[in-house]
């Protein structure tokens, strides 16, 4: 029988030493484009979990998941885990994760609007962090 | 892992039953820092990630998603004491997200700390 997701991730946050990720992920959302450009920052010890393997859910069983119903039974905590993955890798599965799928999979304009970074591309500067736009 | 099944905890004078303890622990927290530069997480769990929206907006998503929408999300800035804190909703089984501001309600970029209780999927 698989163990809960949840008993993965506390014998995980034991063992496992947090991994700062190198990647940053820009994007905006096509539905409302008067907002600033948005920066997905990962947690480090979800990478740490993501490069071990044998912990984390497979990535379609949180898009289906998305289709349930609020208080319905998720599939994600109980479903086999998948095993390791780069950290590009790993980054990809968050993108699908994280970010509405309108942002990912169906916008056709001819903007750019994901795109994964080196973390030092991302301004410290957030003087004017209202008005960050996707450089094209 | 074995597993021990009891009913109640007790240190010889006091005793709980183990629901209060697993339905009383918290589910997710995590600690932001460097908000008002380049935003990072600390330490956490059971978190995905954190997504900065903009000026005092961020957005937080969950490993193991919330049975539903009624849990409890809180949050508190760990910057200063004048600022007006923090508002949290939930977003979804999986997200919720906080808005911090000043004391003169504009949104301000504070660290912040984040916990979430509730039940999990």
């Amino acid at each position: 029988m698989t163990q809960h997701l949840w008993e993965r991730l506390l014998e995980a946050k034991s063992r496992l030493k947090p991994v700062q990720s190198k990647y940053r992920v820009l994007f905006e959302d096509p539905a409302t484009p008067d907002e600033p450009a948005k920066v997905l920052v990962p947690d480090p010890n979800w990478m740490a979990c993501a490069l071990e393997g044998g912990i984390l859910p497979p990535i379609d069983t949180y898009q289906r998941d998305r289709l349930v119903p609020d208080g319905e039974p998720k599939e994600h905590p109980y479903a086999e885990p998948i095993g390791t993955m780069t950290e590009e890798e790993a980054i990809e599965y968050l993108v699908m994760k994280d970010i509405d799928p309108a942002v990912w999979r169906d916008y056709q304009g001819n903007r750019t609007i994901l795109k994964i970074v080196p973390v030092e591309m991302i301004p410290s500067d957030r003087s004017f962090r209202n008005a960050w736009r996707i450089a094209q | 892992m074995s597993t021990l099944s009891v009913s109640n905890i007790s240190d010889g004078t006091d005793t709980v039953g183990t629901s209060y303890v697993v339905n009383g622990s918290a589910k997710a927290w995590l600690q932001i820092g460097n908000a008002a530069s380049t935003p990072t997480i600390n330490n956490s769990l059971n978190t995905t990630s954190i997504t900065d929206l903009g000026t005092g907006q961020f957005d937080m998503t969950a490993i193991n998603g919330f049975a539903n929408n009624d849990s409890s999300f809180t949050a508190s800035n760990r910057s200063v004491s004048t600022g007006l804190g923090v508002f949290t909703s939930a977003n979804g089984n999986t997200k919720w997200v906080v808005y911090l501001r000043n004391g003169s309600n504009a949104y301000t970029d504070y660290n912040f700390s984040s916990t979430v209780h509730g039940d999990l999927a």
